[in-house]
């Protein structure tokens, strides 16, 4: 088994698994906005791209409070447009730390995927200077608030002979280089952001990029919308004599400001500083050092180099090498240690059950599967519910007062088709596998694949011989208890209406057992 | 719930997610809330120096390469100031200024902000230098002796010094600078005291409605 998440993940997972039921029966889970929370993000940002191309035209450095007061004067267009672009820039905030919150909880950041976090928190900070340097552009009383928090609390760091601060004392009046530097900020920092991004995704196997269509053009219309009831506002322009009593403040961009006013910009900068040092560390904690599950291992003697791990796999670890010596088959598969999460997803993937993490090969699971299935009392004509141990955790004990045996799995995704044709042919009424939900699997594609395999003979399929109709895969998540009783009541109304399951004598296939050696 | 319920459903809280993110987006923040006002001295000004300097020779200079022949050589610092900023009568902030860098030889600059109650009072801002600066130099005759006799090159190498040093002169912030003025100032405003380089003076900026 996987280690289990440590108390703050746990913490940080119940509210998340709440959300995700919620909007589940809201909006169903392929188009649920939480489960797209990634993806969203750059859909967000190719919106910001194109309504920021269309501004940029109308933007003048010479008089940058003029120019936008121009846009925003325009109803038909500007008014709008400028709306879409300043929502989409908080909505990109909010869905990144949705996404965050998620990689977190799921204990998602170790190993190979702390390049992923980390990068991703990088694209955080970018896109939050990235917005804020926008606010500066408009030069309202709230751009020049942020302009005047961030100098002085920036003048803390000794690295300046003169305080960034005097730029805006009204000495002088700010110079057009000065809104110059910052459009130019403004533009290029958004091609940091994806090149950051870029590596984001670089471990990544067949990464996601944009969210279904539905979703996407759903949340451009809520964007249109927001807009259009309610424009973006403009303050008063900045003057540096004259202190607003109140400013209009966007607080997704502007939270640190008033951390800097009641206490001081020194302790404000520790305390942010702090604040990335952790999110940065958080890999590092979630290493679990001393219970990091193993990685994969390919028994060589099994491998028929049919390539079907190295496919499958999420992060790329697996690839195929020439046999050295030649044997069975020219190729074979290796899997990279330092790349694999120890996901297991290779373990359902492969049909010789010659891959996966040390005990949860396709082999392992047979083995136990039999022990299940001699350890349960009147196994033959009970409905076996199979279940990843994150969904089970949450509705364990109901699906077993509902009558089902509960066989839990690390998951879903790595579940060998063997076991589901073992219980089957074992006597079981049904086999229920209750995966997580396809774009909330811990191990990425997992649900995918298992349903491929079940349906659509993908590689290590589910044998032909073992009847459909008491097969079912449905999905929850740990709070959708509701949901995988309510599964699991109508797999078995389903199933009571065949005919009497038949126990037979199940001997599942090794059909690529190592051959044993030639007598000489 | 129907699907057509649901889709209705998820619409609208699609729309108030929207709006409360447009809110959250546009939120008042009740930045200075008090009625009083703010005297702000911000200013930066090239310190005098306080220096020795020395006539280089003529084979002193010819060893030099040619880029970075001066007739003198400098050594030492800039000189200290303090500032005072009083309000009728009282003192407010005192601070010392010095120039800024590791070696105190750049411009030096002031950047306070201080709290003072609205309406009417009297506002008095000095710098004053600390240090004593020694006389601009010991040997003047001997540089105008030199360019009245010497050679047509070091002549120019002289004057050019010159000019130089009249112009880091004139940019020197003056040895005592004093702005006492009587300022009516309305709740949240700003009165701005800075240097003005070219009347080498203290003077008060407030906004123009």
């Amino acid at each position: 088994m996987a280690a289990p998440p440590r108390r703050l993940e746990r913490l940080a997972l119940r509210p998340l698994t709440a959300a995700d039921a919620a909007c589940n029966r809201l909006y169903g889970s392929p188009a649920n906005p939480l489960y797209q929370s990634g993806t969203i993000v750059i859909a967000l940002l190719l919106v910001l791209i194109v309504t920021g191309l269309w501004l940029i035209f109308f933007y003048r450095v010479g008089a940058p409070y003029a120019s936008v007061a121009d846009i925003a004067a325009n109803p038909w267009l500007g008014r709008w447009v400028r709306g879409v672009h300043r929502y989409a820039s908080d909505a990109a905030v909010v869905f990144t730390v949705i996404h965050v919150w998620r990689m977190f909880a799921q204990g998602r950041s170790w190993g190979p995927r702390a390049l992923a976090w980390t990068s991703g928190v990088l694209a955080l900070g970018l896109l939050l200077l990235c917005g804020l340097t926008g606010y500066v552009m408009v030069w309202d009383t709230f751009g020049q608030l942020v302009a005047q928090e961030g100098a002085r609390m920036l003048d803390t760091l000794p690295i300046l002979s003169e305080p960034l601060g005097r730029a805006f004392t009204g000495e002088q009046e700010l110079a057009a280089a000065f809104f110059f530097v910052n459009l130019f900020a403004h533009i290029a920092i958004p091609l940091g952001i994806a090149l950051v991004l870029w590596l984001h995704v670089a471990r990544v196997a067949r990464p996601a990029l944009l969210p279904p269509r539905r979703v996407l053009w759903a949340l451009v219309a809520a964007l249109v919308l927001a807009a259009l009831v309610r424009p973006a506002t403009l303050g008063l322009e900045a003057s540096p004599l004259r202190l607003p009593e109140s400013v209009r403040v966007d607080w997704l961009y502007a939270f640190w400001i008033p951390l800097v006013r009641s206490t001081s910009p020194g302790v404000a900068l520790v305390v942010l500083a702090l604040g990335v040092l952790i999110l940065l560390a958080v890999p590092l904690a979630a290493k679990r050092r001393s219970a990091a599950p193993p990685p994969s291992v390919v028994n060589e003697d099994i491998c028929t180099g049919c390539r079907q791990c190295s496919l499958d796999c999420p992060y790329e670890a697996i690839t195929m090498i020439e046999r050295p010596g030649g044997g069975r088959s020219l190729e074979m598969a290796r899997v990279d240690p330092a790349l694999c999460v120890s996901c297991g997803i290779c373990a359902g993937s492969c049909a010789p059950m010659g891959v996966g993490p040390p005990g949860r090969t396709g082999r392992d699971q047979l083995a136990h599967a039999r022990s299940f299935v001699s350890d349960t009392a009147g196994y033959a004509g009970r409905t076996v519910v199979v279940c990843c141990d994150r969904g089970a955790r949450g509705w364990r004990a109901e699906l077993e007062a509902a009558g089902a045996a509960v066989h839990e799995v690390d998951c879903a995704g790595n579940l060998h088709t063997s076991v589901i044709e073992l219980f089957v042919r074992g006597g079981a009424a049904g086999v229920l596998v209750i995966s997580c939900p396809p774009r909330d699997c811990w191990n990425r594609e997992g649900p995918r694949w298992l349903q491929e395999r079940i349906y659509e003979d993908r590689e290590a399929e589910l044998q032909p011989r073992v009847d459909r109709r008491r097969v079912r895969v449905a999905t929850a998540n740990a709070s959708e208890s509701a949901e995988a009783l309510a599964a699991l009541r109508d797999f078995m109304a389903a199933t009571a209406a065949l005919d009497r399951p038949q126990s037979q004598t199940v001997e599942i296939e090794m059909i690529c057992d190592p051959e044993p050696a030639e007598q000489s | 719930m129907t699907h057509f319920l649901r889709r209705g459903l998820a619409a609208i809280v699609t729309a108030a997610a929207a709006l409360a993110l447009a809110a959250l987006s546009t939120a008042p923040f009740r930045v200075h809330t008090d009625p009083t006002a703010r005297l702000r001295v911000a200013f930066s000004a090239r310190p005098e120096r306080i220096e020795r300097c020395r006539t280089l020779s003529a084979d002193e200079l010819a060893n030099l390469p040619q880029h970075m022949r001066q007739s003198e050589l400098c050594e030492g610092t800039t000189a200290h100031y303090r500032l005072e900023v009083r309000r009728n009568d009282s003192l407010l902030a005192t601070a010392l200024l010095r120039g800024g860098g590791l070696r105190h030889d750049r411009r030096l600059y002031a950047l306070r902000e201080l709290i003072v109650p609205s309406g009417r009072g009297t506002i008095d801002v000095r710098v004053t230098r600390l240090d004593a600066v020694a006389a601009r130099r010991d040997d003047d005759a001997h540089e105008r002796d030199e360019g009245e006799h010497g050679d047509d090159a070091r002549r120019d190498l002289l004057a050019r010094d010159q000019d130089e040093r009249r112009r880091r002169v004139a940019d020197e912030i003056p040895a005592s600078l004093d702005l006492r003025e009587d300022v009516t100032l309305a709740p949240r405003e700003v009165l701005l005291v800075t240097y003005d380089q070219a009347s080498r003076r203290l003077r008060t900026v407030r906004d123009t409605p």
